[in-house]
C-alpha cells in the first residue's frame, strides 16, 4: 500500500479516537509511527486536543437559559391545541358529505359526477380557507401567556407591588443587604415560614411584609444597576385558592418545565414564577427575560 | 356509508368515506386522538433531555445566544411535528442535532454562502513548526494545552471554520462517534475523519498562539 506520511496523517484522528481503520492501513500506520517521529508527534497533537477538550468539557458547556424549556413546552402545547382541529375538520367533512348525500341522490348519473366535482372544489376551498385562518390566528409561542385574575393571585400581587415600589408608593420596611437580618425582620413581623432567597447575581436592598387573610408574607427587593427585581415568596401550601391563588395553567407549566416566564401586558417587564424549595417565588423585573434568567443560579436536576 | 365512528376507549377515529360516490376507493382514515397526548409525553421523555447539549452546540454555531435560543426552539418544534417519523429506539440525540444543523443552514446562517476557506497553507506551515522530533515536547504540549484558559479554548474553537468547528464539537465535546457525526452532517465517515484531523490541527495552532501570548516558551516546538 505504502501511503505517504501525508496520506497516513488523515488516519491519526481515527487512531486517537479508537475508530475503525482498515487493518492494512492500521498496520502500516503503526509501523510508520515507530520510525517517523513527525508522524508520532502529529498523533500526540491529535490526542492532546482530544484530551484537552474532554477535560474542559464541563467548562466549555454552555448552559441553556431557564426560559428555553418553557418556550419549547409552550410551543408544543400550541401544536397540541391545534391538533384536535384536524378531528374537527373531519367532522366538518362528515357534515359536508352528509349534506351532499340527498342532493347527489336526486341527480341523474350524467350530472352527478360534474356536480360532485364542483361542490367538492367549493367545499375544499372553504375548508382550506378556514384552516388558513386558524393557522394565522395562532399566537407566537413566546407571546403565549395566561391571565392572572383575583386579588389574591400571587402574580397579580407581585405585579402590583412591583409597580408600587417602582413609583415610590411602596417603600421597603427594612433596608438591608443581609439575608439573615431580613429573615429576622420577617420573623419578627409575623412571617411564620422560612424564606428561601434565590441565588441571584443582584444586590438585596430590603424587604416588606404583606398580609392576606391574616397571614403574613415576605417580599424582598433586589437591585442590578438601575434595574429592579421584586421578589415575592409564599409557601406552596397556602396557594390553595383560599388564602392565595395562582393561575392553574401557569402552575402546570411550572410543574412540567420548572419555570413560567411571561412579559407583562403593555410593558417590557418580565415575570417569572418557580418553586423555591417548599415555597413559590414570583419575581417581576424591568430586566428582559434573557437578562433576568442569566442572573439566577440554579442547579439542574 | 358516510359514518364517522369514535371508538370508545380506542385511540383512533375511524371514518369510512366516499363509498357512495365511487369517486375514490373505499378508504379508512385513522386520525390519532389520545396519541397526541402520548406523542407529547414520548417527545418530552426522549427529546427534551438533549436540550442543553443542543443549546450549547447552537451557541457555538450561531455565535450568539439569542439566535441559539430561537434555533433550539425551532428545532424542537420541528422535532415534535415530525416525531412520528422518528424511529423509536434509534439515536434521538443525533436526529435532533441533524434537524438543528439543517435548520441553522436554512434559516440562521448569516452568510449562506460562507465558504470554508481556510488559510490552510499557513496553518500547515505553523503545524510543521510545532511538530517536534523530541518526545519530551509531548509533556510540554500537554502542560501548555492543559493550562490554557477556558475562554481561550472557547474563542479558538469559535474561530474555526464552520464545518471543522461542527465536527470537532460533535466529536470531542458531545462525544459522538464518527458514524453519528456522519449522519448529522450528512457526509461519508472518511470526510468526518479528515475534517476532524484538520480541525484539531487548526485548534492546536490557534492555541499555541495564545500560549505564546501568555508567555509560554514554545521554542521546543519550533
Amino acid at each position: 500500500m505504502n501511503k505517504s506520511s501525508k496520506d497516513l496523517e488523515e488516519y491519526l484522528a481515527a487512531m486517537a479516537d479508537g475508530e475503525y481503520i482498515d487493518p492494512k492501513v492500521k498496520q502500516e500506520l503503526e509501523s510508520r509511527l515507530e520510525s517517523d517521529p513527525e508522524l508520532s508527534a502529529a498523533l500526540h497533537i491529535q490526542t492532546a486536543m482530544k484530551n484537552m477538550l474532554h477535560h474542559k468539557h464541563e467548562a466549555l458547556h454552555i448552559q441553556a437559559p431557564m426560559d428555553l424549556r418553557t418556550s419549547i413546552m409552550q410551543g408544543i402545547s400550541l401544536e397540541q391545541n391545534n391538533a384536535p382541529r384536524q378531528v374537527k375538520s373531519l367532522s366538518l367533512m362528515e357534515s359536508f358529505w352528509n349534506a351532499l348525500d340527498p342532493i347527489v341522490s336526486a341527480l341523474s348519473p350524467t350530472f352527478a359526477i360534474p356536480a360532485i366535482f364542483a361542490i367538492c372544489m367549493a367545499g375544499y376551498m372553504y375548508m382550506s380557507d378556514g384552516a388558513q385562518s386558524e393557522t394565522e390566528s395562532i399566537p407566537n409561542p413566546s407571546m403565549l401567556k395566561v391571565v392572572h385574575t383575583g386579588t389574591n393571585n400571587i402574580c397579580t400581587q407581585a405585579y402590583s407591588s412591583y409597580h408600587a415600589y417602582e413609583s415610590g408608593v411602596l417603600q421597603p420596611q427594612m433596608l438591608t443587604s443581609n439575608q439573615d437580618r431580613l429573615s429576622q425582620f420577617f420573623a419578627e413581623h409575623g412571617v411564620t415560614y422560612p424564606v428561601h432567597y434565590p441565588k441571584i447575581d443582584a444586590e438585596l436592598i430590603g424587604g416588606v411584609v404583606s398580609q392576606e387573610k391574616g397571614t403574613k408574607f415576605a417580599h424582598f427587593i433586589y437591585k442590578v444597576g438601575e434595574h429592579i427585581i421584586y421578589a415575592y415568596e409564599v409557601p406552596q401550601g397556602l396557594v390553595d385558592n383560599q388564602t392565595l391563588s395562582v393561575n392553574p395553567r401557569a402552575m402546570e407549566i411550572v410543574n412540567k418545565a420548572d419555570w413560567y416566564w411571561e412579559q407583562e401586558n403593555g410593558a417590557s417587564n418580565t415575570m417569572v414564577l418557580w418553586k423555591l424549595g417548599p415555597n413559590l417565588c414570583v419575581m417581576v423585573s424591568d430586566l428582559r427575560t434573557e437578562q433576568l434568567s442569566a442572573l439566577i443560579h440554579v442547579k439542574e436536576t | 356509508m358516510n359514518d364517522l365512528t369514535i371508538l370508545s376507549g380506542e385511540s383512533f377515529v375511524e371514518a369510512q368515506k366516499f363509498d357512495n360516490f365511487g369517486l375514490y376507493p373505499s378508504a379508512t382514515i385513522k386520525a390519532p386522538m389520545n396519541t397526541i397526548a402520548a406523542k407529547q409525553s414520548d417527545f418530552e421523555r426522549e427529546a427534551l433531555p438533549h436540550m442543553n447539549a443542543l443549546y450549547s452546540f447552537a451557541v457555538r454555531l450561531c455565535r450568539n445566544r439569542e439566535d441559539a435560543h430561537d434555533l433550539v426552539q425551532e428545532t424542537f418544534m420541528k422535532g415534535f411535528r415530525f416525531f412520528d417519523k422518528f424511529e423509536r429506539g434509534t439515536n434521538c440525540k443525533a436526529w435532533l442535532f441533524r434537524i438543528l444543523k439543517n435548520t441553522y443552514i436554512n434559516q440562521y446562517r448569516k452568510d449562506k454562502r460562507e465558504p470554508d476557506i481556510v488559510e490552510y497553507d499557513v496553518i500547515e506551515e505553523f503545524y510543521d513548526l510545532i511538530r517536534s522530533d523530541s518526545s519530551e515536547s509531548t509533556d510540554l504540549q500537554k502542560k501548555i494545552f492543559d493550562n490554557l484558559l477556558d475562554d481561550e479554548v472557547s474563542i479558538a474553537l469559535e474561530s474555526l471554520p464552520e464545518t471543522f468547528r461542527t465536527t470537532i464539537i460533535l466529536c470531542d465535546l458531545e462525544g459522538m462517534t464518527y458514524e453519528e457525526i456522519a449522519e448529522i452532517i450528512e457526509c461519508p465517515i472518511g470526510t468526518v475523519r479528515s475534517r476532524l484531523h484538520r480541525a484539531r490541527k487548526m485548534l492546536a495552532s490557534q492555541l499555541l498562539v495564545y500560549a505564546k501570548q501568555r508567555g509560554y516558551d514554545t521554542k521546543d516546538f519550533e
